[in-house]
Formats: C-alpha cells, sequence, structure tokens
C-alpha cells in the first residue's frame, strides 16, 4: 500500500476523532513547548554571556582577595584573607609591569543617593580615573574621575543616566551637592549610557573616588582590581607580574587570586549548560508522558478498530500494512503535537523577551530540529506496541470482535 | 480443478481436550462452480470456510488453490492469495463506516497496489455490476441493508478473484431482499463466471446453487448435484 494513502487513512482517522486526537496531542505539546522554551533560555543566556563579555574586552583581569583553588567569577570566598588588597597593590601594579595598561582598583557598596527630596539605593563604587579605560565606558557630561581626585581625596561623584534622570530630570546635575551614604559629594559628570551587563546596570551607578569609598563603607581592603592587559592575545605575561608582584607584596604568600575574563565565560557557559541539560531532562519527562498518552490511545484505538483491521486483513492487507497504517497514525499524532508545542514555545519564548528583556531568548536551528526528532521519535517509540498488537490481530478472532 | 483439497483436518486445542472442527475431509471445486456449504453450527463448515479463504491454516492435508499449495503457505504470503483470488461477503456486511460506497469497493486494490486512477475505475465498474453506480459517493450508513450487502459484494469482485465467497449473505437481510441478494449471485455466477461458494445454514438459499454439501461434525455427509 503506497505512503500517500496510508497518511491519507491516518489523517482520516484522527479527524474522525478531533477531541480526543487534540487531548492526545497535549502532552507532546507541552513536552515540545517546554524543550523549546527552555532551550531557547539557556541558549539565549549563552549568547548574551558572549556578547557581554565581548563588550567588555578581552584583556580583562580581575584580582580578588583571597586564594580559591577552583578558577571562576563571582563572589569573593569566605576565606582566611592574611593581607587585604590595598590601594597600594594596585598602585605597585600600575607601576612595575610593562605587560598591564590599565589599573583600576575597586571598593564596591551600596548606598542611598539623594537629592532634596529625591533619593534612590544604588550601587556605590569607589575607583579611580583608569577605571573608563579598563573598563571601555565613557563620559557623557563634565568628567570622570580624575587622578587628584583620588590623591587629595576630593568629595565629587559621577554619576549614571538613571541616578542622573531620577534625581536631576532635566537640569544639569553638574557641579550639584548630592549625598552619597549621608556625605556630601559634589557631582562632576555624568557617565554615557552603557546599560546592564551581568547583571549590574552601569547606568544606576555612583562612582567616587576609591579612598573616599573606603572611609565611607569603613573598609581597609578592595573589593577587587580590575586589569587590563596590553596583549589581548596572551594575558600570560600580565598574569604572572601580577602575581609575582603581589606575592613579593604579600610575604610570599599567595592569597589572591587572578581572574581572566576567559575564566569567568568558561564558568558562565559551564552553568549555562548545566542549566540547558537539567531543563532538557525536565522536558523530557513531559515528552515521556506525552509518548505514554500516545501509546495508550493508540491501543484503544486498536481495540476499537479491531473489526476495521479484521477487514483489512481478509481483503489482503499484509502485517506489515496494518503495522505501519498505525505507526503512522501515532507518528502523524505526535507531530502534529510537535508542530503545536513548537508554535507555542516560540510564541511564548518570543512574549518573554518581549516583555522582560533581561531574559534572552534564542531559538536556533538545532533546538527546531531536536523538537522535530523528538516528536517523530515519540510517535514512533510509543506507537510500535500498539501497531504490533494491531499487526499480529487474528483476522478470523478480529471479525468476530463485537 | 480450481479448489482441491485432499484429507483436510482442522484440531482445537481447549484446556486438556482436542476438538476436531474438520476430520480428513476431501473436496474438489471446478472453477465456475456454483456450491452452497450447509450445516448447522458447530458443524465445521465456517473451519472449512475460513481454511478456503485462506484465512487459517488446515492443522493436516493438503489444499491447493489453483494448482498452487496453499496450506503451507505463511501470513503474508495468504494475505496476497486473499487479496487476489478470493472474494469475501460477511453476513454483516463489513464495510467501513467512514468511507464512501467508491472508497471501500476499492480497498482491496489499495493492497494490490493498483494506481489511484485505476482504483477508481475498477470500483466504478464493480459498482456497475452491483447496479450501484449512482450511490458511489454515499456512506454505508446512507445505504439500505441490501444496498450495503451489494456493495461488499462490489468489494468481493472488485479485483477480478476466482472464488466468491459467501458466509451467510442473506442473514441480516430480510427475505425478498435476500432473494434478490442470492439471484445477484447466480447471475455474476454465470455471466462472470466467478466461482461461487456460498455458506449457509438456510436450505432454501443452499437450493439456489446448482451444488450442495452437507457438513456434519466435522466430516461431509452428503454432496448433492455434482
Amino acid at each position: 500500500m503506497e505512503l500517500l494513502e496510508q497518511v491519507r487513512v491516518a489523517g482520516e482517522s484522527i479527524r474522525a476523532n478531533k477531541l480526543r486526537s487534540f487531548l492526545t496531542t497535549l502532552g507532546v505539546v507541552i513536552g515540545v513547548a517546554s524543550v523549546i522554551l527552555l532551550v531557547s533560555i539557556g541558549e539565549g543566556m549563552r549568547t548574551y554571556l558572549a556578547n557581554v563579555f565581548a563588550g567588555m574586552g578581552s584583556n580583562l583581569l580581575f584580582v580578588f582577595p583571597g586564594k580559591r583553588d577552583t578558577r571562576g567569577g563571582g563572589h569573593p570566598p569566605m576565606s582566611t584573607t592574611v593581607h587585604k588588597l590595598t590601594l597600594q597593590d594596585a598602585n605597585a601594579l600600575r607601576q612595575r609591569s610593562l605587560n598591564i595598561v590599565g589599573v583600576a582598583p575597586l571598593v564596591v557598596g551600596g548606598g542611598r543617593v539623594e537629592r532634596a527630596a529625591r533619593s534612590r539605593d544604588t550601587v556605590v563604587l569607589g575607583t579611580d580615573h583608569e577605571f573608563i579605560e579598563v573598563h571601555n565606558l565613557s563620559v557623557g557630561a563634565g568628567e570622570f574621575l580624575r587622578e587628584e581626585d583620588v590623591e587629595a581625596k576630593h568629595r565629587v561623584a559621577i554619576i549614571g543616566q538613571t541616578i542622573a534622570k531620577e534625581l536631576f530630570g532635566d537640569e544639569s546635575p553638574l557641579g550639584q551637592p548630592i549625598k552619597v551614604a549621608e556625605s556630601r559629594f559634589l557631582v562632576a559628570g555624568v557617565m554615557a549610557p552603557k546599560g546592564q551587563s551581568l547583571g549590574l546596570d552601569f547606568d544606576d551607578m555612583v562612582y567616587i573616588p576609591v579612598n573616599a569609598a573606603l572611609d565611607l563603607f569603613n573598609e581597609e581592603g578592595l573589593t577587587r582590581i580590575s586589569i587590563k592587559a596590553a596583549n589581548p592575545s596572551n594575558l600570560q605575561p600580565a598574569i604572572e607580574d601580577i602575581v609575582r608582584i603581589l606575592k613579593h607584596r604579600h610575604n610570599n604568600r599567595e592569597d589572591f587570586t587572578v581572574v581572566s575574563q576567559a575564566d569567568m565565560l568558561e564558568t558562565f557557559n559551564q552553568i549555562a549548560s548545566t542549566m540547558t541539560y537539567v531543563l532538557l531532562g525536565i522536558a523530557s519527562i513531559s515528552l515521556l508522558v506525552g509518548g505514554i498518552g500516545i501509546m495508550n490511545i493508540m491501543l484503544v484505538s486498536v481495540r476499537e478498530r479491531t473489526r476495521e483491521i479484521g477487514v483489512r486483513k481478509a481483503l489482503g492487507a499484509r502485517r506489515r500494512d496494518i503495522l505501519i497504517q498505525f505507526l503512522i497514525e501515532s507518528v502523524m499524532v505526535s507531530s502534529l503535537g510537535g508542530a503545536l508545542g513548537l508554535g507555542l514555545g516560540a510564541l511564548i519564548a518570543t512574549s518573554i523577551t518581549a516583555a522582560v528583556p533581561e531574559i534572552p531568548t534564542r531559538i536556533t536551528l538545532w533546538i527546531l530540529m531536536l523538537a522535530v526528532g523528538f516528536s517523530v521519535g515519540v510517535g514512533i517509540f510509543f506507537g510500535v506496541a500498539p501497531a504490533r498488537t494491531a499487526a499480529n490481530l487474528d483476522p478470523i478472532e478480529a471479525l468476530r470482535y463485537e | 480443478m480450481l479448489i482441491e483439497i485432499e484429507k483436510l483436518s482442522k484440531v482445537y486445542r481447549m484446556g486438556e481436550n482436542e476438538v476436531h472442527a474438520l476430520r480428513e475431509v476431501s473436496l474438489a471445486i471446478d472453477r465456475g462452480a456454483s456450491v452452497a456449504i450447509v450445516g448447522p453450527s458447530g458443524s465445521g463448515k465456517s473451519t472449512l470456510m475460513n481454511i478456503i479463504g485462506c484465512l487459517d491454516t488446515p492443522s493436516g492435508g493438503s489444499y491447493r488453490l489453483d494448482g498452487k499449495l496453499v496450506s503451507s503457505m505463511n501470513d503474508d504470503a495468504l494475505a496476497t492469495v486473499r487479496n487476489r483470488q478470493i472474494g469475501f461477503v460477511f453476513q454483516t456486511f463489513n464495510l467501513l463506516p467512514r468511507q464512501s460506497a467508491l472508497e471501500n469497493v476499492a480497498l482491496p486494490l489499495l493492497y494490490a497496489g493498483v494506481s489511484r486512477r485505476e482504483r477508481r475505475e475498477m470500483a466504478l465498474e464493480a459498482l456497475r455490476k452491483v447496479d450501484l453506480v449512482e450511490r458511489a459517493g454515499h456512506k454505508p450508513a446512507e445505504l439500505s441493508g441490501g444496498q450495503r450487502q451489494r456493495v461488499a459484494i462490489a468489494r468481493a469482485l472488485v479485483n477480478r478473484p476466482s472464488i466468491l465467497l459467501a458466509d451467510e449473505p442473506t442473514g441480516n437481510l430480510d427475505q425478498k431482499v435476500g432473494r434478490e441478494i442470492i439471484a445477484l449471485f447466480r447471475r455474476l455466477n454465470e455471466q462472470e463466471n466467478v466461482t461461487l461458494i456460498l455458506v449457509t445454514h438456510d436450505r432454501e438459499i443452499a437450493q439456489s446453487a446448482r451444488r450442495q454439501i452437507e457438513i456434519i461434525d466435522g466430516a461431509i455427509v452428503s454432496d448433492r448435484g455434482n
């Protein structure tokens, strides 16, 4: 029996039980939709992170206080820091290495920024003049922290776009006084818009001289030091210099950790992949349930159509003809579910990104192929048993079946 | 000789007991013959019909159809023989309810690998033989009992089989319609030269065939008109 005819017969049977066929596909619809959704979120995250790191420049290194065995980004560890990272450490790195072109000491804290009656809770970053060079940022109005601002511990602040709008509206903030964590600062500049990166909103930040920040937060050590290496294609000389210089200053102990951007990217990628596989595993369970649903309904269908199978066999249908007929039917049901799930998943993924731009999604060809493959596979795998039952029916018994 | 049956037996196992449905039955039927197989229920006539119709295989003995030894064929080969050589007519018609009369008639051609266009032509030709061309597009539910049985006969004829095998073909019809169906069988047997085998318990219908074979308890007890 020709394939086209088989497809027609199967389609007819699916149409004859529209509601039942639809309910049967539901499991696969949900399964495939969740596969599409979850994997597209994973893929989107991966792409997003790659872009973020590319935007930061590939020659960035970070020094965190404390020694970690595992490489990777994230928070500094809860370890016994013998020596904190100090401003002097940063200056030493700046002066003693030819493989380093920029060094920015960083103190990160949280605080309230106020101007008259308006206020905003934000991130306060203590740093120095090299920060914008190291992090590829630029100033929109006024100027960034100057070298002498740090030397003289001037109480000046550079604010991000969001804060400028929030506190000053359309007014120019330059030269205006603001309060940062209860202390008075003068606004010396406004950053050009940059947007978010790795969960940090660069537009929603206040930059003040690093030593002023240490005073403000009552801290002795730096949160980290950002370093720009001279040679983006080979970071090793810069890393070796950092380790050598800091060890010398820290009584020959390596109580700090140097992390390159590549390390961080790799860590994030690992997290993203792990997430993707875990989510994929969860989605597979719903596909499994969907498949069992199909098998169940196909078994019912075979039973209901026992007579029809008997008639077809009496008229000359071979075992293979019946097997293929029912297999095609289950594959069609599951593919239908796959197609609906594909549409649904893509729709949800797109609307999530439209509603919440922070959650990027990306639908790639391999996701689509995975979904199609999954649904056809489910149809075949769970269709074989019912189809075999049908094909193995004894025509005499089947014809007598009431 | 179209059908040559020699010492055919069929034994069913029912738990510990063996049931002999057929006991060394021998029988020969000519091409173009018209034969009625009669007997009470449980006599083995259905078993004989199933074996002749290649739906079942015997436990012993041999069955040659058109010179070929059918009794030792596998399931797929038997399916092909059914498709090419046998036309079944059932008591309950056994039409597929969702398909039109034409599609029902064309069903055996589907498994014979006939092209779509030819299927349509051959099915219309078969419907013409039973005077139902004008109902080709109707579903079985839209047809009367007699019309349904005529569609079933057209389906049995469509692949030009050598044997028309009818199992109680008038059992679900009233007497008048039943006579019309029997008349149709006689006409097809004479005009199309198709071998007719009627299985029935009705003596009057059996008399419409030229030869009557009576089976009781798995054995032929009389064979008249041959």
